[in-house]
């Protein structure tokens, strides 16, 4: 029979066709066991590769949970709550201290959603990543004016975004050394 | 000024990625402080190309 899947510039000759248990096979190979998997023809993956995970629990999930609560209220808290200390005061001293620096050093504002330009909802996401601190700063009234006046202004700004911003990578971090995904 | 802010962006941002992107100490501190030479050099590198157009 000829085989209608074959493209018309094919020319390579075909090998010929015989039946193997109820399939049409060449030499070239064997026919692959019928499965009822539906992922029958996902690749093989090396059990090595993928990362040990715990079996999800009640306790785990809340451990999980508490992990990044805690990340966003104090920055490192979570990875302080994990029991990595080193890790938990070296977080807590760069985003503590990029937060402190683009307010205070550098004169740098918090920013506030403006209806009138909705694209302010980008950076007040990344302000709001320091979570506790943008709070706090919130009820003090405290860091949301504008100092263009000041030379650093800009780097300030910088520094308090990128602060919101690195704290959302600690939040996630613990919560993977919580989950044992990592160490 | 500016040298400070640079700088003290680069510590702290390398910092960060450090201890979130690898697992063992030692490991830890050489990305740090790759990733910090890194900023600085390349933000050095950039400025001294744009002097020409200053």
């Amino acid at each position: 029979m000829e085989d209608v899947t074959r493209s018309q510039l094919d020319s390579s000759p075909v090998a010929p066709l015989e039946e193997r248990g109820g399939y049409l096979v060449t030499d070239a190979q064997e026919p692959d066991p019928p499965t009822n998997s539906p992922a029958s023809s996902d690749p093989p993956i090396s059990s090595a590769s993928l990362p040990e995970v715990k079996a999800w629990s009640p306790h785990l999930a809340l451990k999980a949970m508490l992990a990044c609560a805690a990340a966003f209220v104090i920055p490192g808290a979570g990875h302080a709550v994990l029991g990595r200390w080193i890790r938990a005061m070296l977080l807590c001293a760069a985003i503590l201290g990029m937060f402190a620096a683009g307010l205070f050093l550098f004169g740098g504002k918090l920013y506030t959603f403006n209806p009138e330009e909705p694209l302010s909802i980008f950076p007040v996401i990344a302000n709001a990543g320091t979570g506790g601190l943008y709070m706090l700063c919130a009820f003090l009234k405290t860091g949301f004016d504008a100092r263009p006046e000041v030379p650093t202004y800009e780097y300030g700004n910088t520094f308090l975004l990128v602060a919101g911003l690195l704290n959302y990578l600690a939040a996630l971090d613990a919560f993977d050394i919580a989950i044992g995904r990592k160490k | 000024m500016h040298l400070l802010a640079m700088t003290l962006f680069a510590l702290c941002v390398s910092t960060v990625f450090a201890i979130v992107t690898k697992e063992d100490p030692r490991e830890q501190f050489r990305y740090a402080v790759k990733a910090f030479f890194a900023f600085l050099g390349i933000a050095l590198a950039i400025g001294w190309l744009m002097y020409p157009f200053s």
